[in-house]
């Protein structure tokens, strides 16, 4: 038993476009207008990972395994969203059977096809924002002060940095705000680091896209944040549900 | 217009790309053998899974 069904997405009943798709075996497991993407895998690889995720965050290297399966996960999740809705699911999810996949359809047909609708029209993007200024500005003092102007110079450095980190956060929160107006939803992102003003995503309507990337210029406009954004992604950072399967297996429920 | 300020390191892009898939997305729990937070867990289960079809994990486990 080396074989597993490996389950990427759940999106609405249709006929998948094979051509789009990064392997031939990806297919649809349907139940009442809803369908899970699966194909049928070897597991060995999946077993065998001993990428440390952290250290993968933090030099991703293309030819590490986790993220050549985490890079096909992506490619066939992205191929059924060009053309339809789709629930992402987390990386490594394998069901038993088909039957199985069938009855996790009919178990949560419901709450599904809800969140399918909710993310439909919709595109994630992620924005991340930080100082355009450095926070903290060359500090060596010239030779030759006195005490006192010495203790004056630091005061001035210490309240110039103060107003640049204000002035960034103000402008952060006011890039956030205007986003999160032309947004459905939107999600925090974990800072990886502090110099991170703003690190969010946000569940665009496509028709709200042009204002949405509009929004980002004008907030680099002003000049005191630098911004990037990345995107467009299907909604992964939207797909919050967890369905807890009934049947045997229940005992696994790990955070 | 978007190239003006997406330019996004590719290092950058991919551990976005790894944050989305590996620690976002819908979770499925109970009769499905793995779908968790961290990999240590999918792997533990994928040798659960490798080494007993028919246990369920709370079986193996214990």
């Amino acid at each position: 038993m080396s074989r597993g069904l490996c389950a990427y997405a759940i999106t609405r009943e249709h006929v998948l476009d094979l051509a789009g798709l990064p392997d031939p075996e990806v297919r649809l497991i349907t139940h009442r207008g809803l369908g899970l993407v699966v194909a049928d895998v070897d597991l060995a690889p999946y077993a065998d990972l001993d990428t440390d995720p952290a250290r993968a965050m933090d030099e991703p290297a293309e030819d590490d395994p986790l993220v050549v399966l985490a890079r096909r996960h992506d490619a066939v999740v992205r191929a059924v969203f060009e053309r339809q809705p789709v629930l992402p699911l987390r990386f490594g999810t394998v069901l038993r059977d088909p039957d199985a996949a069938a009855r996790l359809l009919a178990d949560h047909h419901e709450l599904a096809s809800r969140e399918l609708d909710r993310v439909a029209g919709h595109r994630e993007w992620g924005v991340r924002a930080r100082h355009a200024r450095p926070v903290k500005p060359d500090d060596t003092p010239p030779a030759g002060l006195s005490g006192t102007e010495y203790l004056a110079r630091r005061r001035a450095r210490l309240a110039a940095t103060e107003h640049t980190k204000r002035r960034g956060s103000e402008a952060a929160e006011a890039l956030h705000a205007a986003l999160a107006g032309r947004a459905t939803d939107t999600v925090p992102r974990p800072r990886r680091s502090p110099a991170l003003l703003l690190d969010a995503a946000y569940l665009v309507p496509t028709a709200q896209e042009p204002a949405f990337h509009a929004e980002v210029e004008r907030q680099c406009d002003v000049g005191e944040v630098i911004v990037d954004v990345t995107g467009p992604w299907p909604p992964y950072s939207f797909a919050r549900l967890e369905l807890p399967a009934d049947g045997r297996a229940e005992a696994i429920t790990h955070a | 217009m978007l190239e003006e300020y997406a330019v996004t390191p590719s290092a950058d892009g991919l551990v976005d790309l790894l944050d989305r898939v590996i620690h976002r997305g819908a979770v499925i729990n109970g009769d499905v053998i793995i779908s968790l937070a961290g990999i240590d867990l999918i792997r533990l289960d994928l040798r659960l899974l490798l080494g007993a079809v028919d246990t369920t994990v709370e079986e193996a486990l214990s």
